[in-house]
């Protein structure tokens, strides 16, 4: 195995089994995907791509159909407890005692680990200090605002010092301010605690912070990379035509350009690999273009690429 | 064992910090007996002893304290489930049988703590205890109040409705209560009723209990139908506690 490698995924698969109200639904396909020590891997799909189940196999919450996942060498199923002392886990929803406080969540968290009571203490006051909670150490959890509460889970994670930080879309349902203030968190306690982090997301800001970033769509692996590598296969700018008859556009672009376009929600989408003239694009097509933007190529336009939809139409269906 | 009693300080430390939670338990049974005993006061007669309604009725209403200590300590584990703090324990590097023994005997705990403050009105009751009738009396509610949290807990394990949760307990756990002789004498009841509430383990229970307020802990020892009620009190919380424990390891999505 490469020794850059510290979760290796291979030929991962998992059905959810029917009952009488739901029939069996494949939540993954054949995932195939190793995580690197010290890296921010994103999980990128829309609700439904198998991201969260991806996560809750990892974090040993759920036995996959089939399929093999080593975390630091582990082999999942032979030795969960060995698998979860590395991970330290910030779940969707939230993992927290609200009748108890910041202060006795993080305790219990700890000794749950097997740390000793001085241990959990100092570090307690550690990452409390870090993530600003320190003076509400005595608060109960369920006083607190949605965002401080994501902060003590943070720390509360950290608590066992793990290798791994696993964030199960972290951020959902925080205002943007309070997202910015969770994510420089983050960062600021990777860099200290020398993590690697995998986090599942289906915001793509989220994941342009990421070294790499895995996308997936109806439980498979569409494609994994830098996101700016990602980005820039796509071309340096993608030109987007809206028209009347798209599919009209498109063809007269392939044969009097050479330019390839895909037709999304009636947009003509086309990648530029090199410069070309609006002008000449104007003159020949100009009674058949309502407008057009031109912008560089997004995460987003990854997915299109890939699926034929936005991100956002995959979160909507 | 060391994760089973930090989850089972934190289900003692949830409930008290809950003062609705914490009165209702409190007061409801107080409010049963006290208007059941005085209600029937004049109208009650057992064939068998000259015990008064509030008498006859006292052991029934500690059972009762543990049957609903032990559903609501249950209940907590649907909503566990459904705010996220099970996954998160689930994650953590505990045996899974840690789960299930630190919700038991966390609820066994709190049940505890108000037969204890139940056993205090035993004088009003016309009952007199000595402290070592009081441990025998703690002992043996330990072991009925972890078998009745053990069978909430395979109930609340496979729901993920709290509503769910409150009909299976009133057509389940409810009647097992009436049907043990809690409310009125076994042998006064119709035929067939005396048959099952015979096949009801709860009967068993209640036997224990209403020998424990009145015998000594040696002369228990040599009475043939406390040992053979304990034996199958004990029988039924190894049963439940198992089973609680099996569903938890064997749990592929929980």
């Amino acid at each position: 195995m490469d020794p850059q490698v510290l979760i290796s995924i291979s030929q991962l698969s998992h059905i959810y089994a029917g009952t009488r109200k739901k029939t069996s639904h494949r939540a993954l396909h054949e995932i195939n995907l190793d995580i690197h020590y010290g890296e921010t891997m994103a999980l990128l799909g829309p609700n439904g791509s198998g991201k969260s189940t991806l996560l809750r196999v990892l974090t040993t919450a759920l036995v996959p159909t089939s399929g093999a996942v080593r975390v630091g060498g582990v082999l999942l199923g032979h030795d969960p407890s060995a698998v979860r002392r590395q991970l330290g886990v910030v779940f969707q929803n939230p993992a927290l005692d609200g009748k108890m406080t910041v202060g006795e969540n993080l305790r219990m968290a700890g000794l749950l680990y097997g740390m000793g009571r001085r241990a959990v203490s100092q570090r307690s006051q550690q990452l409390l200090e870090v993530v600003g909670l320190w003076e509400r150490r005595n608060e109960r959890t369920e006083k607190l605002s949605g965002g401080m509460r994501r902060r003590v889970e943070l720390a509360k994670a950290l608590l066992p010092t793990p290798a791994i930080l696993v964030l199960d879309e972290p951020t959902a349902g925080l205002d943007p301010v309070a997202r910015q203030d969770f994510w420089n968190q983050v960062e600021e306690l990777k860099a200290d605690e020398q993590l690697t982090v995998v986090v599942s997301t289906h915001l793509l800001d989220e994941a342009e912070r990421a070294d790499r970033v895995a996308i997936l769509h109806k439980g498979q692996l569409l494609v994994c990379g830098p996101p700016r590598v990602l980005q820039r296969q796509l071309g340096r700018e993608i030109l987007t035509l809206c028209s009347d008859d798209a599919a009209a556009l498109q063809a007269a672009l392939r044969s009097d350009m050479g330019l390839e376009g895909q037709v999304v929600d009636q947009d003509l989408r086309v990648p530029l690999k090199s410069d070309i003239s609006l002008d000449e694009v104007f003159q020949r097509f100009g009674s058949q273009i309502r407008s057009l933007s031109l912008a560089p190529p997004s995460l987003d336009d990854v997915f299109v690429r890939h699926t034929g939809q936005h991100l956002e139409e995959g979160n909507a269906a | 064992m060391n994760g089973v009693w930090i989850l089972a300080q934190r289900e003692v430390l949830r409930f008290f910090r809950q003062p609705s939670r914490l009165l209702g338990s409190l007061v409801q049974p107080l409010m049963l007996w006290f208007f059941m005993g005085s209600g029937f006061a004049d109208s009650f007669i057992s064939r068998s002893s000259e015990l008064s309604y509030g008498e006859f009725f006292y052991p029934g209403i500690v059972l009762m304290l543990l049957l609903f200590a032990a559903i609501f300590s249950t209940i907590t584990l649907i909503e566990d489930r459904s705010v996220g703090f099970l996954q998160g324990v689930l994650v953590a590097p505990v045996p899974r049988l840690s789960i299930a023994l630190g919700k038991l005997v966390g609820g066994t705990l709190i049940a505890l703590s108000q037969v204890l403050v139940f056993l205090l009105l035993a004088p009003v009751a016309g009952i007199a205890l000595a402290v070592e009738m009081v441990l025998a009396l703690l002992a043996l509610c330990t072991l009925i109040g972890m078998g009745f949290t053990g069978l909430g807990f395979i109930v609340a394990w496979k729901l993920d409705s709290v509503a769910g949760y409150h009909s299976v307990m009133s057509v389940v756990l409810i009647p097992l209560w009436f049907l043990s002789g809690a409310l009125f004498p076994i042998e006064g009841a119709a035929p067939w009723l005396e048959w099952v509430m015979q096949c009801n383990h709860v009967t068993y229970s209640l036997v224990i209990l209403r020998k424990a307020f009145y015998l000594a802990p040696d002369q228990l020892i040599d009475d043939a139908a406390f040992m053979h009620a304990l034996l199958i009190t004990g029988g039924w919380t190894v049963l439940t506690t198992a089973g609680a424990a099996w569903m938890v390891a064997h749990s592929r999505n929980p």
